[in-house]
């Protein structure tokens, strides 16, 4: 991230330092105290809320974007986890929104989740839907629009997926883990997830979604992910999935906004000549 | 610098439980502030609903994250989500807070006291024209609450805010209830700090509720305003004339009439106040 230097603020810059060594290791504490007025017993007090400030802000901007994670934890568990990230994986951003960024890579190392290899992948997922919540609107690829288009035209159509989709590919079946979330009367999660899934997070409109995709489609998905043209995209659908309906596949796309075109339609018709 | 004004009156802060409430009802409140970053997204929901409203209110872009008094310096990705952000939305006003946030390693997401002394001014100056320069417009920046101060102090808070404003030309968001929370905790003069400020740099006031603890007053804005607070706000507006004020509440947030009965405490507030100086002329 870039920083203008400022070459004269070496004394507040120290001063600075030794505020968050001591936020961040207790038993630093006393190297900032001395830079306080007042007794310091009472400032040791107060500078203590700074400390439980910062620890409230990790956990408050990780529920936030990682609901299902901390119901599958426990409150008390993910308090303490949410501890441990905030220290390994320091905030680098004035914007909190992108803090949880690195929580699929510490739950990867995290050897008290070791027995729940699916949630790394969960994270990832929830990553995506909170990512898809702040993406932006444009307007996806549009039925109308591919109705005025030639066959060929379309087979070379370049497309990409809308910012607001993303796939999460997985060996456990983590969107039946997110749906059961949805429903916050259904009893403990029980079902052992050893499914491999390809989940897809979507925004038909401001309400982010998530759903399990077959085979083809996420071959198909996968290959628009990739930049592949329309029709090879579709193709490796077919391959996946032979008795797969490609024209249904493809109007659900359309219908779900998908899809954003990333070229315009003369260009890939150009191509196609 | 005052004719510069674009919030007027009484406004509350925007907040999520409050989006459905707010676009359904559109209550009668003159302005309506959010917390900048919370809207640096590239587009979705929360974007949205700030895009609706600001057809129908003055819109405060209030930031939290900027960190003026950071040594490390500024984040220029930062400040310029919040150009994007100020070009999307075409706020009445901009402000930021009197506090440090980060360091080259981490940043904290906390409104930190800095040591008041030359150096940070200094820098502080420098900052607030850089993000002026950027934005192409005034700055607000706003007094904070504190459980500390530095031995190496050389002003007071206030003082230091009428220095950066004259500086600057950047003008200041008084919070009232920062104010209060620093006579509780370090005996500071809430008056004294008001006399200290030029009128002529106060744009906008801040009224919140705060939480009594044995070790500090601390400003959790999960309350209405405090009778003391009412008190400081006559007096604010006694010496800096009819200002924008706005209603915070960011934690426990009640229903959306409980924002807007504080609202209206403010604005009786205020019709009081100039029916007084009416009688004294």
């Amino acid at each position: 991230m870039p920083h203008e230097r400022i070459a004269a603020a070496r004394p507040l810059a120290d001063i600075q330092g030794l505020f968050v060594g001591a936020l961040e290791n207790p038993a630093r504490r006393d190297d900032v105290l001395a830079h306080f007025r007042g007794d310091p017993r009472l400032t040791g007090r107060r500078f203590d809320l700074y400390r439980n400030n910062l620890r409230g802000s990790w956990e408050k901007s990780l529920a936030a974007a990682y609901p299902v994670l901390q119901r599958y934890v426990g409150q008390e568990f993910f308090l303490a986890m949410s501890a441990l990230y905030g220290q390994q994986f320091p905030s680098t951003s004035g914007d909190l929104n992108r803090f949880g960024g690195r929580l699929p890579f510490f739950l990867e190392g995290f050897p008290a989740l070791s027995e729940h290899p699916w949630l790394p992948d969960l994270a990832r997922l929830e990553w995506a839907v909170h990512r898809s919540h702040y993406a932006a609107d444009g307007a996806p690829l549009a039925a109308g629009a591919v109705a005025a288009m030639s066959e060929g035209t379309l087979d070379q159509l370049a497309v990409a997926l809308h910012p607001t989709c993303s796939l999460i590919p997985s060996a456990w079946d983590v969107a039946a883990l997110w749906r059961w979330h949805q429903s916050p009367e259904q009893g403990p999660w029980t079902d052992d997830l050893q499914r491999p899934c390809t989940a897809l997070v979507y925004r038909p409109r401001w309400k982010v979604l998530v759903r399990a995709l077959d085979a083809g489609q996420a071959a198909g998905l996968a290959g628009v992910a990739a930049g592949a043209r329309l029709g090879d995209a579709l193709l490796a659908a077919c391959t996946a999935e032979p008795a797969l309906d490609v024209a249904a596949v493809f109007s659900g796309w359309l219908r779900d906004g998908l899809l954003v075109e990333t070229a315009p339609a003369h260009e890939a018709a150009a191509a196609d000549r | 610098m005052r004719s510069e004004l674009r919030v007027r009156g009484v406004g509350i802060g925007l907040r999520a439980p409050h989006y459905r409430d707010v676009l359904a009802r559109r209550p009668p409140v003159d302005w309506l502030e959010v917390h900048s970053e919370n809207y640096f997204g590239d587009g979705g929901w929360d974007l949205h609903v700030l895009q609706e409203l600001r057809a129908d209110y003055p819109i405060s872009l209030h930031g939290v994250g900027l960190g003026l008094g950071s040594a490390r310096g500024w984040d220029r990705e930062h400040l310029e989500r919040l150009a994007r952000l100020a070009r999307r939305v075409e706020p009445a006003v901009i402000s930021e807070h009197l506090c440090w946030s980060a360091t080259v390693e981490r940043h904290v997401n906390d409104l930190l006291p800095l040591p008041l002394t030359t150096e940070a001014l200094q820098l502080v100056c420098e900052h607030t024209d850089a993000v002026q320069t950027a934005l192409g417009r005034q700055l607000l920046v706003e007094n904070v609450s504190s459980g500390l101060r530095y031995r190496s102090d050389e002003f007071g808070e206030a003082q230091f805010l009428r220095e950066l404003a004259a500086r600057t030309g950047c003008g200041v968001l008084l919070d009232v209830n920062n104010l209060y929370v620093n006579q509780c905790n370090h005996g500071e003069s809430a008056l004294a700090a008001m006399a200290e400020l030029d009128p002529r740099s106060v744009q906008e006031i801040h009224l919140a509720g705060h939480w009594v603890t044995e070790a500090a007053v601390i400003d959790h804005h999960g309350d209405r305003v405090a009778e003391p607070v009412w008190d400081l706000y006559r007096a604010a507006l006694r010496r800096f004339g009819p200002c924008a004020t706005l209603i915070e509440w960011d934690t426990d947030i009640p229903a959306l009439d409980v924002l807007l009965q504080e609202a209206e405490k403010a604005r009786a507030a205020g019709v009081t106040v100039a029916e007084e100086s009416t009688r004294a002329a």
